[in-house]
């Protein structure tokens, strides 16, 4: 009954508005957290630190868009983090051929790792769990074979440090990569009709293959996308660094995962949005930054960071459980 | 019915895990012969005792349907807590750490049944909070045992077989007979099988669910206070990695992912193969840099074999999965 | 069906041990000799620059020796390194060195293997020193003392500001991973040496932070204190050099030129002599991971080969600055860079 009420939120217009009604429960917790953090710290609202907060959070919130997705299909990624260092080390280590043939490299590198991740979920129908798990050991195995386990020296070119370094119109180019990746995908999810086949597929697999979607290949597709904005964030992320590491993986997984689900998009399927992982995002972001000009030491904004995703999550079901008519 | 063709199939897994066993000691013993030894392989068991014990209460989790991400933040906030309260005896401060490893999953079974948080999210998020505060309360510094008597626990032996085997063998063995013999246990079947019908069957779900996440944690906070007896140390980054050990021995001793079936009698069994991958390593003499990459390739294989099995089962239906049964209200 | 489940699980085993295992085979043995074994306990693999180069010296040294080198990867966990040392000792080899995961936790397996092989099996560690450093049941310890290198720091601080007529700094602190000990040896060593030098009224600590060792860390926390202190922050004193070169990255983003604030890094990497050279940082120092597992090498080459060895064999780390991070770039370079 419920399912075909939400079936409908995404087919017609008129519904955005429960939607937005929707969303608007982690936006005001934003809102709350915006100005709580501005008057505990009075640096918060400088153009620096803001410009700081984009730059800090571009990869994660390149991410966040991609793992949105595979997350609306029912599905998730668990190694995504493992694509990300892996094309970050097959980059840095293939620069010495040029710039260009090593970010090519990289973004089919990862590419080709979504495939195997979306063909074996999609058309092999094995566990997502279990099969984004075995993929995530298989990369930074790869990543850490590759590379000999040792820090990776990135030689970015002028070009290639642009992206991380340089600003136009005051803006960081980071930030320019951020908002069009959230542009794109928020395209692509909630005005194509391949993302309202992602949003009935994960709603009800059986009932939207029934309808005639061709779901397995909705889903390889997700994962596909999700396996390419990791291996562009991986770009991203070299270029802002000198230095690659194959260790930053795990901690990168449960941040993404963190955002999305603080947006609201739920990890059953079928509900979410990308204007909802933007919320998510702004939310961690702030708070991150908040607790680092706060002084907060470290364990503690570990802590705080458990508790806040907890309570958002409780939350959220709390005002799912409202809404929908039980 | 659907129970006893469970069993009947869960006994062919058992005799094939043995199987297997056998058959990985006859060829290490072979490539190397310092692998048969007694003292080789005793040290086995003696090295499999913490994930075993963890892995038993897991495997009850398991059968329900949920699975726990926290595992590994109980085993060392409960050390934590046990060494903060030494000054105050050796008797408050086991006690109070158990205490304080088993709340972990109290809260893990609210926040599933009562918040209706998806398992996943609900134990990644106590995992973080409590990594954290078990970092804070120690200052991100290991804390030192100070009780010389509490290593006894970790380190000692009574009748030559060392404690925590004992431990082992006596968790194995209630564990078991709980599954096999209570309602309690049984219960745990019918959930993970089908949650509606186990509701219409009068079961009261949510109780029981929460207390399977209470005894996951038991089981990791006891893992967790040998743990931390037999290095005479607290520390919040112990057992890193942990939980996706103990969740890949028992699916490969035969408890599915999905819920509904298995046993700790296959669980033992997988946890002694991977404590003999562990050893094999070394026999071998893995390459660092491979090391990671075998213990992945094994769990991987285990579990994608877990999979394709029960898959036939079901028929190709997209399974639900991170115990999102919590939602079928 | 379960008989392919069977088969299926035991060929990936034995394919994936057949593709990786027989790690460090030696040349062949002289005939009639039996081979040296021995054990290296790492405490991870992943995560570090400062592995690689380590492990590639151990085979190299082994490779020198003739000898039979195993090497065990704890993956960071205590436990998993203790059952790793029992079962090198099942193997049988003829000496053991431990990188110990936690100081203060090996010292239980250490006793254990000491009583179950009677003394009989030297160990020592590498590294990081166990906690309480001294052991009876220890042959030695080889490596760099992260407390000293903690007390060179301070001092290199202290008489440079003395030189430079400075008499107060507002400092932040970049800590390693918290808890490790070489994080902890370096704060005390640090402070120590202030203290000692009667300077402690010259630092102000504004912060500190751990950042884990690593440069993308350091980097978005060094972007934090820049918008939190603004021109307040005088030095940054870095644990390391991945953390000291992320540091210098935040603030030549944030546009300061070398030299406004001091940074300081431990190791010796490539691009710290570098950033030496062009004024970024002060100084660092260098701490060879390949003259470390030679040390340790050498260490147990007198123990087996019967000399009496002294507890405490330290590496050498000098402290390479503006004048000297010239003569080292070449040395630097092929080391890290290999």
């Amino acid at each position: 009954m419920s399912d075909i009420t939400a079936l409908e939120e995404r087919l017609t217009f008129k519904q955005r508005f429960a939607r937005f009604f929707f969303s608007q429960t982690m936006l005001l917790i934003f809102i709350v957290l915006f100005i709580a953090i501005s008057i505990a710290s009075d640096k918060f609202l400088t153009s620096r630190n803001f410009f700081n907060i984009i730059r800090q959070s571009t990869v994660l919130g390149m991410m966040a868009c991609g793992m949105t997705i595979v997350i609306i299909g029912k599905g998730i990624d668990l190694s995504a983090a493992s694509i990300l260092a892996l094309c970050a080390v097959v980059n840095v280590m293939l620069q010495k051929y040029g710039y260009f043939t090593s970010v090519t490299t990289a973004i089919l590198v990862g590419t080709a790792c979504g495939l195997i991740n979306g063909y074996l979920i999609g058309k092999v129908k094995a566990n997502f769990i279990i099969v984004t798990l075995g993929t995530q050991i298989l990369f930074t195995a790869t990543a850490l074979i590759i590379s000999g386990g040792r820090n990776l020296k990135s030689r970015p070119e002028p070009l290639f440090s642009y992206i991380g370094d340089e600003s136009i119109l005051g803006i960081p180019v980071m930030g320019y990569f951020l908002a069009a990746t959230f542009i794109l995908f928020g395209i692509l999810l909630h005005r194509t009709i391949s993302g309202r086949k992602l949003f009935a597929t994960g709603l009800n697999e059986r009932a939207a293959r029934v309808a005639g979607i061709n779901t397995s290949n909705i889903i390889m597709t997700s994962y596909i996308i999700n396996g390419f904005i990791c291996s562009v964030a991986s770009v991203v992320l070299t270029s802002r660094l000198p230095r690659v590491r194959v260790g930053t993986a795990s901690e990168y997984l449960f941040d993404v995962i963190t955002i999305v689900v603080l947006g609201g998009t739920a990890l059953t399927g079928g509900v979410g949005g990308i204007v909802k992982t933007l919320v998510g995002l702004g939310i961690f972001a702030i708070i991150t930054n908040g607790m680092s000009l706060l002084g907060i030491p470290y364990e503690f904004q570990q802590m705080i960071k458990g508790i806040v995703l907890v309570l958002a999550v409780l939350y959220d079901e709390f005002n799912r459980r409202k809404r929908l008519l039980y | 019915m659907k129970k006893s063709a469970n069993t009947i199939k869960n006994f062919i897994i058992n005799q094939k895990l043995l199987f297997i066993i056998i058959l990985l000691i006859i060829i290490l013993s072979v490539v190397d012969r310092s692998f048969f030894t007694f003292r080789s392989l005793t040290s086995i068991i003696d090295h499999i005792t913490i994930n075993g014990i963890m892995a038993a209460g897991m495997t009850m989790l398991l059968i329900s349907g949920c699975f726990d991400l926290s595992v590994g933040a109980v085993l060392s906030f409960t050390g934590i807590i046990t060494f903060l309260l030494q000054p105050y005896g050796i008797f408050i401060s086991v006690i109070g750490g158990l205490a304080a490893g088993t709340g972990i999953g109290a809260l893990n079974g609210l926040l599933v049944v009562k918040g209706k948080i998806n398992a996943f999210i609900a134990t990644l998020g106590s995992m973080i909070i409590f990594r954290g505060l078990g970092l804070g309360l120690s200052d991100s510094t290991p804390i030192k045992g100070r009780i010389e008597g509490f290593t006894k626990l970790g380190q000692g032996s009574i009748l030559g077989i060392p404690n925590p085997v004992w431990i082992l063998i006596i968790t194995y063995i209630a564990i078991w007979y709980i599954l096999k013999y209570t309602k309690f246990g049984r219960n745990d079947y019918a959930i993970g099988g089908n949650v509606l019908s186990a509701r219409l069957t009068g079961i009261n779900v949510n109780l029981n669910s929460f207390l399977y996440f209470v005894v996951v944690s038991f089981t990791a906070a006891i893992a967790g206070l040998i743990y931390c007896s037999r290095v005479n140390t607290a520390s919040a980054v112990f057992g890193p990695g942990i939980e996706m050990w103990v969740i890949a021995a028992a699916v490969l001793g035969g408890t599915s992912l999905f819920g509904g079936k298995g046993g700790v009698i296959g669980t033992i069994q997988g946890v002694i193969i991977l404590g003999i991958v562990e050893r094999a390593m070394v026999v071998f003499n893995v390459d660092t840099n491979y090391q990671t990459l075998v213990r992945g390739l094994v769990i991987l294989a285990v579990v994608i074999t877990d999979t394709i099995v029960s898959r036939r089962q079901e028929k190709g239906y997209m399974s639900e999965s991170f115990g999102a049964r919590a939602k079928t209200n | 069906m379960f008989k392919k489940l069977t088969i299926f699980i035991v060929l990936v085993f034995l394919a994936s041990f057949a593709f990786a295992g027989g790690g460090q085979e030696a040349e062949g043995a002289a005939s009639g000799e039996k081979q040296i074994t021995v054990g290296f306990s790492l405490p991870f693999i992943e995560d570090s620059p400062y592995t690689f180069p380590f492990a590639e010296s151990l085979r190299r040294e082994a490779k020198e020796r003739n000898w039979k080198l195993i090497m065990t990867d704890a993956g960071g966990d205590i436990n998993t390194q203790s059952n790793q040392i029992e079962d090198l000792v099942s193997k049988g080899v003829d000496g053991i060195m431990i990188m110990p995961v936690d100081a203060a936790g090996i010292v239980a397996v250490i006793k254990r293997v000491y009583e179950e092989t009677d003394g009989e099996l030297p160990m020592i560690c590498s590294n990081v020193m166990p906690d309480p450093p001294e052991l009876d049941e220890l042959i030695g310890f080889a490596g760099p003392n992260s407390y000293l290198e903690g007390k060179e720091m301070g001092k290199y601080y202290v008489n440079y500001l003395r030189e430079n007529g400075i008499d107060k700094v507002n400092y932040c602190e970049s800590q390693g991973t918290a808890g490790y000990s070489a994080a902890i040896d370096r704060h005390n060593g640090f402070l120590d040496a202030v203290e000692e030098l009667g300077a402690s009224d010259m630092f102000n600590l504004l912060d500190t932070q751990p950042c884990d060792w690593s440069p993308d860390k350091a980097q978005a926390q060094t972007e934090n204190w820049i918008t939190t202190y603004g021109d307040k922050l005088d030095m940054i004193y870095s644990h390391n050099d991945g953390m000291g070169i992320g540091i210098v990255n935040a603030l030549q983003d944030a546009g300061y030129s070398p030299g406004d604030v001091l940074v300081n890094g431990c190791d010796g990497q490539t691009q710290a002599v570098e950033y030496i050279k062009e004024g970024w940082m002060l100084f660092t120092v260098f701490q060879s991971p390949a003259e470390d597992a030679a040390t340790a090498m050498r260490t147990m080459e007198k123990i087996l080969g019967g000399e009496s060895v002294p507890y405490w064999n330290y590496m050498e780390t000098p402290i390479i600055n503006g004048d000297n991070a010239e003569d080292y770039l070449p040395i630097v370079t092929e080391l890290w860079e290999q």
